[in-house]
């Protein structure tokens, strides 16, 4: 599945710093509902070492976008916490947990999430907005490289007219341009075909692997997560077992 | 990201800043409008420092001596004329007579005093009346130096238009007489811009009213004062408000109207921006919904790091742009609009309108931009209860 054919990037890596995942007595309820019905994620334990690569595995329901979403400090559980290193994120405010996001967190959503009004470079380009009135030189030639090696040219095509595949490209270089030390990914490959799957897929694991990042890919995909360190399996809001 | 949100709201984003506009520009063109009528008026009566006429309508008497307008005065008594016209205290005195049309402009009968207003001006084309047939005209009459008309009895029912000869002026010639035109006098920026002017003599001639040596002076329906002191103003003033007589300083007057108009401008200044704000209270609508509806896209600038802040900061901006913008336009197109209007105005009326801004009618679009940042704060409100994980997905 992989190309070893396919080119070298050579954006400058920054040094990272990735640190241990936790996640102890973790529950997220479904809302409106009963303390009592199923939640949609009920997880005992679990943990993530530093720089592993993890795939997460689950039919569809089964909590795997929550689990990114309760990681990522997109959703705060009911209960548990989650631990980045020593920093217990759960417990953070909501700006500081942005903050906390902005600095550690790469997410290429499921549904692709680009603003169409943008072009494909400022698209990749917007993790660096929020905190700056000005981009840096160095970040733009890293949104140049990863646009470049993902065949998306200079990247000012507008967003809003890249095909599908195109557009799931651009998605991923978005997360991995401010060389985050946590990447989650939910379903990156989902309705691609299958070399734009295999594009994004190598893009993942290869620059986790040259950065030493952790990266977390929930998917149903089983070749994309041939060649991660491990996999998880969720049933139903608990992890089901492990490989 | 302000500008990628304006973007996206496309045509909606255009028209909310025409809307705005369109709610300053009425605001400002009133405001404008109003002030250059104070003004234009305020100098059309500069030459006019005391007028006294029959009893009646204060109002209509300067409305008709000042602005020309064309309704019947009652006459003066000749002895109360005689009296005004001899006074002491009067440094110069003009009598006038407006009763008659010429080919749609009013004739005026007075002296040459007040057509050279006090000596101030002189004819730019021809020179000054010398005879009971002669005239002069404003700057702005559809009549050449040279030509001779035949006036005509004005009537009630006549509108006059400057240079149309209406059926109704045909109809009330007076018969047998000629005018000569024989001089043009240089704008004044006032309605005798558009006026025929000739001896009052000669007015009285053509009515069957010749004045002779040793008869008493045909009554006139107002007289022009000049007095001699500001004491001796107030002393006529006060001195010719009996015995069939009333005097009236046109200031006093315009104050008046001016205290009438600018309730009125109130009234429709409060209107356009009670208009603006419905318009914003509309935008502010279209806004929050835009933002519900756009909910996934701000969701997404969260997952990317983006705090609440931030993603309230880049709504409430956009937001701002548009009502600031709106505002903005609005005071260029007001004054345009106030121009515009202001044409109209000078060509029927004569009085010289020039609309200008000052300070004031920044008021409008300052509030309409202060009350769109405020109902901005509203649009932000889906933003701060965003739950991020939910907007992503859904």
């Amino acid at each position: 599945m992989r190309d070893s054919s396919r080119p070298e990037r050579t954006h400058p890596i920054r040094t990272i710093s990735p640190r241990p995942l936790t996640l102890t007595a973790v529950r997220v309820p479904r809302d409106g509902r009963s303390a009592a019905a199923t939640p949609v994620l009920d997880i005992d334990g679990a943990a993530i070492a530093a720089g592993e690569i993890v795939g997460l595995l689950g039919t569809s329901g089964a909590g795997k976008t929550t689990l990114l979403d309760v990681i990522a400090g997109l959703t705060v559980p009911a209960s548990g916490t989650v631990r980045w290193g020593d920093e217990v994120v759960s417990a953070l405010g909501e700006t500081r947990r942005d903050l906390w996001r902005r600095a550690h967190v790469g997410f290429v959503f499921q549904n692709v999430q680009l603003i169409p009004e943008l072009s494909a470079r400022d698209n990749v380009l917007l993790p660096f907005r929020f905190g700056n009135w000005r981009i840096d030189g160095a970040a733009m030639q890293r949104g140049a490289t990863l646009l470049a090696a993902l065949g998306l040219g200079s990247g000012s095509q507008s967003a809003g007219r890249l095909s599908r595949g195109e557009a799931q490209r651009v998605a991923v270089a978005r997360a991995l341009v401010a060389q985050p030390p946590l990447v989650l990914a939910d379903e990156p490959t989902a309705s691609l075909d299958r070399d734009n799957a295999s594009l994004v897929g190598d893009l993942l694991l290869s620059d986790a692997r040259r950065r030493g990042a952790t990266l977390i890919v929930a998917t149903h995909d089983q070749d994309l997560v041939r060649g991660f360190d491990r996999t998880m399996q969720l049933v139903a809001g608990r992890i089901g077992g492990a490989s | 990201m302000v500008w990628a949100d304006l973007r996206a709201m496309r045509l909606g984003g255009i028209i909310a800043v025409v809307l705005i506009a369109l709610a300053v520009a009425i605001a400002v063109a009133i405001g404008a409008q109003e002030r250059a009528v104070r003004q234009a008026s305020a100098r059309a009566a500069d030459d006019f420092p005391l007028i006294i006429g029959a009893p009646g309508s204060a109002s209509q008497l300067v409305l008709t001596s000042v602005f020309l307008r064309p309704e019947a005065l009652g006459l003066l008594p000749s002895a109360v004329t005689e009296k005004v016209l001899a006074d002491p205290r009067a440094a110069a005195t003009a009598p006038i007579a407006v009763a008659d049309v010429v080919r749609g402009h009013p004739l005026v009968g007075t002296t040459a005093a007040l057509v050279t207003r006090w000596g101030r001006l002189q004819p730019g084309e021809g020179r000054m009346f010398t005879a009971e047939d002669e005239a002069v005209v404003g700057a702005r009459a559809l009549l050449a130096v040279g030509d001779t008309v035949t006036p005509s009895h004005a009537t009630a029912a006549m509108s006059a238009v400057p240079g149309i000869v209406s059926p109704e002026e045909v109809q009330h010639r007076h018969e047998g007489t000629l005018l000569k035109i024989v001089g043009r006098m240089p704008a004044t920026g006032t309605a005798w811009d558009f006026a025929v002017m000739m001896p009052l003599e000669g007015l009285w001639e053509m009515h069957g009213h010749g004045h002779q040596a040793g008869h008493p002076t045909p009554g006139v329906p107002a007289i022009v004062v000049k007095p001699s002191g500001v004491a001796q103003a107030y002393q006529m003033r006060a001195d010719y408000r009996r015995d069939g007589a009333l005097a009236v300083f046109p200031a006093e007057i315009l104050t008046e109207l001016y205290l009438a108009m600018g309730d009125a401008r109130d009234l429709l200044l409060a209107a356009a921006l009670l208009n603006a704000l419905v318009v914003l209270l509309a935008i502010t609508l279209l806004l929050v919904t835009l933002a519900g509806l756009r909910r996934s896209r701000y969701a997404l600038l969260r997952a990317l790091g983006a705090t609440r802040m931030y993603v309230a900061l880049t709504v409430w901006l956009g937001a701002f742009i548009l009502c600031a913008l709106g505002a903005l336009l609005g005071v260029p197109l007001g004054l345009v609009a106030a121009r515009l209007l202001g044409l109209v105005l000078t060509a029927r009326s004569g009085l010289a309108l020039a609309p200008s801004l000052d300070a004031d009618d920044w008021l409008s679009p300052f509030a309409v931009a202060l009350a769109g940042s405020l109902l901005g704060l509203v649009a932000i409100w889906p933003v701060l209860r965003l739950r991020v994980g939910e907007a992503l997905r859904g």
